[in-house]
């Protein structure tokens, strides 16, 4: 029942797009790459929600540690503060995760489809009669022959298996935001050599035409995140002339940032009339510490760590209120 | 609670991703079972290509194995072949690319020839040749006596249909939707017949006409000029060997019915439906018609009124051709067993490998 509804809502729609573009360019590869784009195009909602809410956390990490150093010895109380924190600069903290997720099941229906409409196999074509439309249907078997690839074997050349494993590490170390939690440095170096790597491994020894799948895929999840959340960590190895001239994106203002720009001023009148010293002292600071997160999100170059050193509400002279003024006057 | 499970959930969420990759790659990445050799009876033997890599030759009413080929444990890898008989030689094309000649009283290899690609056709004998496509689109006629090609042609896409030999022609079907007559001995063509989809059914030859199916559709052309007689179109695609008996016309689809036509005029004259898919074709004897199914089942139906009569249930897809030889009906399921049925009654005879050897 559960493999009937998944291949009658996904993975059907899917093989007839992919047939239907083949019958369009007549080759194969080009109608797996033109598919991928497609496909990425449909989850990019997805990929770039969940870029930014990566950034966001990343530049939240000063603030996450002394939290974590305050209540190092109540957990429960952490957490709460944690939660607290995020609720305050609008952060969702499962927005990188379920954002992540979320393309997955279109991976797998789509590594089926290319699989399935390959062919390699009788049994396999003849499972074609139970998703192909009857329009479509005339079209297979489909030419398997692209550039030096048969699309049903492995790249005799493993050149694609080294695209893989480079745009995966590329996009890895994009993605990549400096922390200073050393658990999510461990998690980022382990990631950061198991993916590339394990992808290699499986283009080396699957069809070239999923191959060709993964490394468009990556493709274009590079170009894109270099337009969303810029060069990431990778842009710490790029040598200056290639960020001279492809500096990294300017990155999409988040909405803790658009707020504090927008009212920074009615924050200032509201404290003042309440008067009181402390309170306005304490407003300025947290007014402060938004624009200073806000400020490294802001950073090209992806770096958290590069706090902007702003004056703290201590150093700077009282703020007289208008009634004072007047009374002074 | 709950905020503390929901951060670890984010170190975890690259770990899960991991998992999933792994799960899809074992899930996704292996190729289903296959083959879907039908059996050949001769003499008290019966030959068939077994869903292990193996071909087999058996007592046919008891079912005890007299050689297998290979003996050891290595595999020809699927076996779609049915094997052709002649003499002392069974012949049957493997996925490993090659076509085996064996001797058909002990299972010894006589020859085998490379084809460069797999090849699922079945061979077939006429005169001293061996007729057999590949998945290269090339078909070759071989030295029945050597292996070695006498000559071959070249067909633009994959042969997986089963060619049909009379006289001097040779019938070949191809993936690309040709269906060609060519010279026996020569290999040069005689005429070409090009229809939508790929031709991947076994064609037939009977009484001048020659039947060959692509995609829903199955075709009856003149078999000295191809001109076309008439087309029956069904629910969904036709890869199975029509039979025909009489004025009768029997074929199934991948409809899950099996359609009796009238082999002149193309005429549908009943249908009956099965639990699933019907790939292999249907066989005929004594006014009962018999149909394997993807259901699993093998069943018997009136062949006159389509009224079922029995049906035997295995633990596996059926897509070989049933066979009658002796009032018993034989079958080879993908569940890795072949059976011996009643034909009449549908009590199982005998099954190999036997339960006593696992089976």
């Amino acid at each position: 029942m559960v493999t009937e509804l998944w291949n009658l809502i996904i993975v059907n729609p899917m093989m007839n797009i992919l047939v239907f573009i083949y019958g369009l360019v007549h080759n194969y590869g080009l109608a797996v790459i033109v598919f991928t784009i497609l496909l990425k195009l449909v989850t990019l909602p997805f990929s770039i929600q969940q870029q930014r809410s990566m950034k966001a956390q990343a530049a939240l990490a000063p603030e996450l540690q002394a939290l974590q150093k305050k209540y190092a010895k109540d957990k429960e109380r952490l957490a709460q503060e944690q939660m607290k924190l995020y609720k305050e600069k609008g952060i969702n903290p499962l927005g990188g995760c379920l954002p992540m997720l979320i393309p997955w099941p279109i991976f797998i229906a789509f590594y089926q489809s290319v699989n399935t409409v390959m062919s390699v196999q009788p049994e396999q074509f003849l499972e074609l009669s139970k998703h192909l439309l009857p329009s479509l249907a005339g079209l297979v078997p489909v030419n398997l022959h692209f550039l030096w690839l048969n699309l049903a074997r492995p790249d005799p050349f493993y050149i694609l298996p080294a695209l893989a494993v480079i745009t995966t590490w590329i996009q890895q170390k994009m993605m990549t935001v400096t922390s200073t939690d050393p658990q999510a440095q461990s998690m980022n170096q382990t990631m950061g050599l198991m993916m590339p790597l394990f992808m290699g491994w499986i283009t080396l020894s699957f069809a070239s035409g999923l191959a060709i799948y993964w490394v468009m895929f990556n493709i274009i999840g590079i170009i894109q995140q270099y337009f969303v959340t810029g060069w990431g960590e990778l842009g710490k190895m790029l040598p200056p002339v290639v960020l001279k001239w492809f500096p990294g994106a300017v990155p999409v203002p988040m909405p803790t940032q658009a707020v504090a720009a927008k009212k920074p001023a009615m924050r200032t009148r509201r404290s003042a009339v309440g008067g009181d010293s402390d309170s306005t002292a304490a407003a300025t600071t947290r007014r402060r510490s938004r624009t200073s997160a806000a400020a490294a999100t802001a950073d090209p170059s992806g770096d958290a760590e590069q706090k902007q050193q702003m004056p703290t509400a201590a150093s700077l002279p009282p703020r007289r209120s208008k009634q004072k003024k007047q009374q002074q006057q | 609670m709950l905020a503390r499970v929901i951060f670890r959930m984010q170190r975890r969420a690259a770990l899960l991703l991991l998992l999933l990759i792994v799960l899809l790659v074992a899930a996704c990445g292996s190729l289903p079972t296959g083959g879907w050799s039908s059996p050949v009876v001769v003499q008290g033997t019966l030959y068939y290509g077994g869903a292990d890599g193996h071909v087999y030759a058996l007592k046919a009413d008891t079912g005890a194995l007299i050689w297998k080929y290979p003996a050891d444990s290595k595999s020809l890898g699927f076996i779609y072949s049915t094997p052709a008989l002649d003499d002392d030689a069974v012949y049957v094309g493997a996925y490993d690319q090659n076509v085996y000649a064996l001797s058909a009283s002990s299972g010894a290899l006589k020859w085998q020839y490379a084809t460069g690609a797999e090849v699922v056709s079945s061979p077939v004998v006429d005169g001293n040749t061996v007729y057999v496509g590949s998945g290269n689109g090339e078909f070759y006629a071989l030295d029945m006596a050597t292996g070695q090609p006498r000559w071959h042609a070249k067909l633009d896409l994959r042969i997986w249909a089963d060619p049909v030999a009379a006289g001097d022609v040779v019938y070949v079907g191809s993936m690309s939707g040709k269906i060609v007559a060519l010279n026996a001995a020569t290999g040069s063509q005689i005429w070409e017949r090009s229809v939508r989809g790929a031709v991947g059914a076994p064609l037939v030859l009977n009484g001048g006409t020659l039947y060959a199916a692509a995609l829903n559709t199955l075709y009856a052309l003149d078999a000295t000029t191809g001109e076309q007689k008439w087309q029956f179109t069904a629910g969904n695609w036709i890869w199975s060997r029509p039979v025909v008996v009489g004025d009768t016309l029997y074929v199934g689809s991948m409809d899950k019915k099996v359609y009796a036509l009238d082999a002149v005029s193309g005429a549908k004259k009943w249908e009956v439906t099965t639990g699933g898919a019907v790939r292999a074709g249907p066989a005929v004897a004594n006014n009962i018609l018999y149909v394997a199914s993807q259901d699993f089942n093998l069943y018997a139906f009136d062949a006159s009124s389509g009224v079922k009569k029995w049906e035997f249930a295995t633990k596996g897809r059926i897509n070989a051709t049933p066979v009658i030889a002796g009032g018993t009906v034989y079958v080879n399921s993908l569940d890795g067993k072949l059976y011996a049925v009643d034909a009449l009654s549908g009590s199982l005879l005998w099954q190999y490998p036997p339960p006593s050897q696992g089976g």
